[in-house]
């Protein structure tokens, strides 16, 4: 009879640990491969020209929880509550104070995208900087309330005196491509 | 073309002299420097009652009021690239004039918006024409206003927007910046009707700028009023047909430093503004008008706070006032007009962030 215990017990103890190892195995999986370190930071990306920026970006895991961005009525929340659970996102970052021919391609742009994507779970996300708080609802009214419009005066990814204009996709990890800068050439 | 990329180019020598004079109504090479009193501005309590309310809904939301003309019993607002009518008593929302687009009759973007007679027109900086419109809206043509725009050196001036010429000949032209190059491009172009298109001498870019000069052409006095942001100096083109600076307003402790007005991009002077909180500064906003003998305007400060001013040109006397209502729920949002005896303004709704901005009337004696 001990000796029947000692085997179950010693058969249980590998079953935990085969499943605790495939636990790790799958938490592996489903974390983002890209480790720390190869992150960009604004410094790093004001060095680079613009097709190496957005290379450099893909990618690259953006922590979208630890990013506080405003709605108009000037409420804050995190990017990831704005983009929603488990979804992903365009996202365009732009300021009134900068280009705008290149805000207007821009804008033009994620138009575009949502126009020909009409079913898509994708969240559309602009966050503005150096706009009036209610001027976010006026932009959501004059796009139809087919992007979500926020205002942040600062964005991890921002570079330039007065930000360029640029758009970036993350999937629902985070994880950032098809990085593009708008130029006014 | 960059905001911070703004104008400023000439005449730095004479705008410093003019804003470091010391005495009341002083004169300096020409610029005559007006001092306002910041610590003896008037707050008038205004009435929640005499608002209009311009309806927000998702089709008549506007931003900021850049331009509200009364015609017909309506108020033609103009916000940024939107152009909205509403009931003059009730704000309802009556429909759109116009709109952007890329079809029949739609522009890419604003620059100017006007009344002619009972037409109603938009002048498009970006594709450079003017189009006209019914005020009900129907569309009646577009056309390119200034074909034969002259060349500064080897580049050809764009014209960002015009003002009529207080002669009634023609137009003055605030050119858009076409950069790039060490020497600056001229601010202004004359566009008279009996002559070629020269420019003027007096002023001129050495960057761009997305906020557009505003001018006030002065029939009675026979000149044009220009302003630049952030630079509390009024520009004038008279018969000379040169520009030069006329009035520099000094608000005392509270005027933006002279060095900071003298930067060369907008946002640089913003900036500088804007880290003037504790004292506050105060700026002259981009509404201004000459009525009779005085010169009306809005002006904003750091604190935030907007308020209007009064120059009397002949008497020198000078008048700050700002508005009160509900114990700050209602403030002043920049634009004003004076339409006979009053002043139209917009009024912002500090616990309504989904509202438009109303328009409230008071009368031009509150400046007394």
């Amino acid at each position: 009879m001990k000796k029947t215990l000692f085997i179950v017990a010693v058969i249980a103890l590998i079953a935990i640990a085969v499943w605790q190892l495939s636990m790790l195995c799958s938490n592996k999986e489903s974390k983002p491969e890209v480790a720390e370190e190869e992150s960009i930071t604004a410094l790093d990306i004001i060095a680079m020209e613009h097709d190496a920026i957005s290379e450099a970006l893909e990618g690259v895991p953006l922590n979208t929880s630890a990013i506080t961005i405003t709605d108009f009525r000037g409420n804050p929340l995190s990017l990831s509550d704005a983009i929603g659970a488990g979804k992903s996102a365009l996202i365009a970052r732009f300021s009134a104070t900068g280009c705008r021919p290149c805000v207007e391609r821009l804008m033009a742009g994620l138009e575009d995208f949502c126009n020909s994507h009409p079913d898509s779970d994708t969240t559309v996300i602009v966050v503005a900087a150096s706009v009036y708080a209610r001027d976010l609802n006026v932009f959501e009214a004059q796009y139809s309330r087919k992007m979500r419009f926020f205002g942040a005066e600062e964005f991890p990814l921002d570079f330039g005196e007065a930000i360029s204009p640029y758009s970036f996709f993350v999937d629902d990890k985070g994880v950032i491509s098809e990085h593009t800068i708008l130029t006014n050439d | 073309m960059k905001l911070k990329n703004i104008n400023l180019t000439l005449l730095t020598t004479a705008l410093s002299l003019a804003l470091f004079s010391c005495g009341n109504h002083a004169e300096e090479g020409g610029v005559k420097t007006v001092k306002f009193d910041y610590d003896e501005m008037k707050t008038l309590q205004l009435d929640p009652s005499a608002l209009v309310a311009l309806e927000a809904s998702d089709s008549s939301l506007i931003y900021d009021i850049v331009e509200a003309i009364p015609y017909n019993n309506e108020y033609y607002v103009w916000s940024r690239d939107l152009l909205k009518r509403f009931d003059a008593q009730t704000g309802k929302f009556k429909g759109t004039l116009a709109k952007r687009g890329e079809g029949p009759g739609e522009f890419s973007m604003i620059n100017r918006f006007w009344l002619d007679a009972d037409t109603f027109r938009v002048f498009d900086g970006n594709t450079k024409l003017q189009y006209s419109y019914l005020p009900d809206g129907t569309f009646c043509d577009q056309f390119n206003p200034f074909p034969d725009m002259p060349k500064s050196g080897a580049t050809q001036l764009r014209a960002q927007t015009f003002f009529e010429s207080p002669d009634g000949n023609g137009y003055y032209i605030a050119n858009g910046y076409v950069g790039g190059r060490p020497t600056p491009s001229p601010s202004y172009t004359r566009y008279p009707t009996d002559a070629e298109a020269t420019i003027v001498p007096g002023r001129g870019l050495r960057s761009g700028s997305f906020l557009m000069d505003r001018g006030f052409t002065d029939r009675e006095h026979n000149r044009l009023l220009l302003w630049e942001g952030v630079r509390d100096t009024l520009f004038v083109i008279d018969d000379s047909h040169e520009v030069r600076p006329l009035y520099a307003f000094d608000f005392g402790s509270h005027s933006l430093p002279a060095d900071k007005q003298n930067l060369l991009h907008l946002d640089e002077r913003a900036t500088a503004f804007a880290e003037g909180k504790d004292i506050p500064y105060l700026s002259m906003l981009r509404y201004f008008q000459s009525v009779g003998d005085r010169i009306y305007f809005s002006f904003a400060s750091a604190s935030p706070e907007i308020g209007f001013g009064m120059f009397d040109e002949k008497t020198g006397k000078t008048s700050l006032i700002t508005l009160n209502g509900e114990n700050g729920r209602y403030r002043p949002a920049g634009f004003i007009k004076i339409i006979g005896d009053s002043a139209l303004v917009a009024i912002n709704d500090k616990d309504d962030d989904g509202a438009n901005p109303a328009l409230y009337t008071f009368p031009l004696s509150a400046f007394e």
